[in-house]
């Protein structure tokens, strides 16, 4: 047996575990929302439940964690597909536009949660050469973290400012906080905040790693500042070359 | 005659809701969202029969139901225990050979079969 060999099976042995500790997260995290469902769905059928009002919270709570289980999925292949880069190729977008698109997708829900999405942005286009579908996805990630993690009444602030080398995107909202040894688990797939379910009971914990595939694919960095007295920041900085 | 109490000490509300909706008409039905307020519910609600989340943030099930089964005055209150995962901590506790590593009177596994929970029920506290 040579080394080189030793070396082979190690990694195999290695990228076997990681496969089975990643296929292991996904069916539990895909179970429990299916598991849920098919609760509310076994008790309805059993004929046991007749109370009008029952019903119709057990069918919209099996609906819930329908979409639930239906969000996991298109987050895994959102984050499959910024990982694999098989979207569309870079070419030059506006971001300002970008993000007051991606800012009204999200009016319904900030209505819903009693927040107001506030974009301050220069005047004139910020141009910058990037794959558009996975700004997109990015910048909709921060916004949807920013609005579910905002307490009512609250304001989430998107700011776009040209810096030196590029252009920095910054979202700040107030509301959930993350602590400081957090920090480096925000970015790990399938992770969530232990206070995360008081604001947002169902989440894939796929978001953050999403948005920074896509960041360390534009060639960019990102920071979170959390603190009560200024909130919740995230700043993602993207170089203009 | 007045019924029976159970609690629901489990933090998804979906199931909490088709637990309730199934026994409100047969017993008097309260829930918790997480451990500790499932143990201060313990002493104020006074349940015959608890329905035990295992995995809930905060204190989970497992802690629950040692503190549950250690405590004279409440040792022998039924605790049901439910799960998603069919398989914990290598250790399945559906099958006979592990019977007994949770210190909870029966494991139930999710989703939920609303006939095997109302027959445990029913055997524990009638």
């Amino acid at each position: 047996m040579t080394s080189g060999n030793e070396t082979a099976d190690a990694l195999n042995d290695k990228f076997e575990r990681v496969k089975n500790t990643f296929m292991r997260t996904v069916s539990h995290n895909l179970r429990s929302p299916i598991a849920a469902a098919q609760s509310c769905l076994r008790v309805l059928a059993s004929g046991a439940v007749t109370d009008p009002e029952d019903v119709s919270k057990l069918l919209n709570n099996a609906l819930e964690r329908g979409e639930d289980a239906l969000a996991l999925v298109d987050d895994m292949l959102a984050l499959l597909e910024v990982r694999t880069e098989t979207l569309p190729p870079p070419a030059e977008m506006d971001l300002v536009k970008a993000v007051r698109g991606a800012s009204d997708y999200f009016a319904a829900a900030a209505r819903n949660r009693q927040v107001e999405i506030l974009v301050e942005a220069p005047p004139e286009p910020v141009v910058v050469c990037l794959r558009g579908k996975m700004f997109v996805m990015m910048i909709r990630n921060l916004i949807d973290n920013a609005v579910k993690y905002s307490d009512p009444g609250n304001k989430v602030m998107i700011g776009i400012a040209k810096t030196g080398g590029g252009v920095e995107i910054k979202t700040t909202s107030r509301g959930l906080l993350i602590g400081g040894p957090d920090f480096d688990n925000i970015f790990i797939e399938f992770w969530r905040a232990p206070n995360a379910k008081q604001y947002s009971p169902h989440g894939t914990g796929l978001g953050l790693p999403i948005v920074k595939t896509a960041v360390e694919c534009f060639g960019g960095s990102i920071s979170l500042l959390s603190d009560s007295e200024n909130g919740t920041s995230f700043t993602v900085s993207i170089p203009s070359t | 005659m007045s019924k029976k109490k159970i609690l629901i000490i489990e933090d998804d509300p979906a199931i909490v809701d088709s637990i309730a909706a199934l026994l409100k008409t047969d017993y008097d039905v309260d829930s918790a969202k997480n451990g500790n307020e499932g143990l201060e519910k313990v002493a104020s609600f006074k349940p015959e029969l608890i329905i035990l989340d295992l995995l809930m943030p905060e204190k989970d099930g497992f802690d629950v139901c040692k503190r549950l089964k250690t405590d004279e005055a409440l040792k022998n209150i039924p605790v049901i225990a439910l799960s998603s995962f069919t398989e914990l901590y290598g250790m399945s506790f559906s099958g006979e050979d592990t019977k007994g590593m949770l210190p909870s009177d029966i494991y139930l596994s999710k989703p939920l079969d609303p006939k095997t929970l109302l027959r445990e029920i029913k055997d524990h506290i009638g």
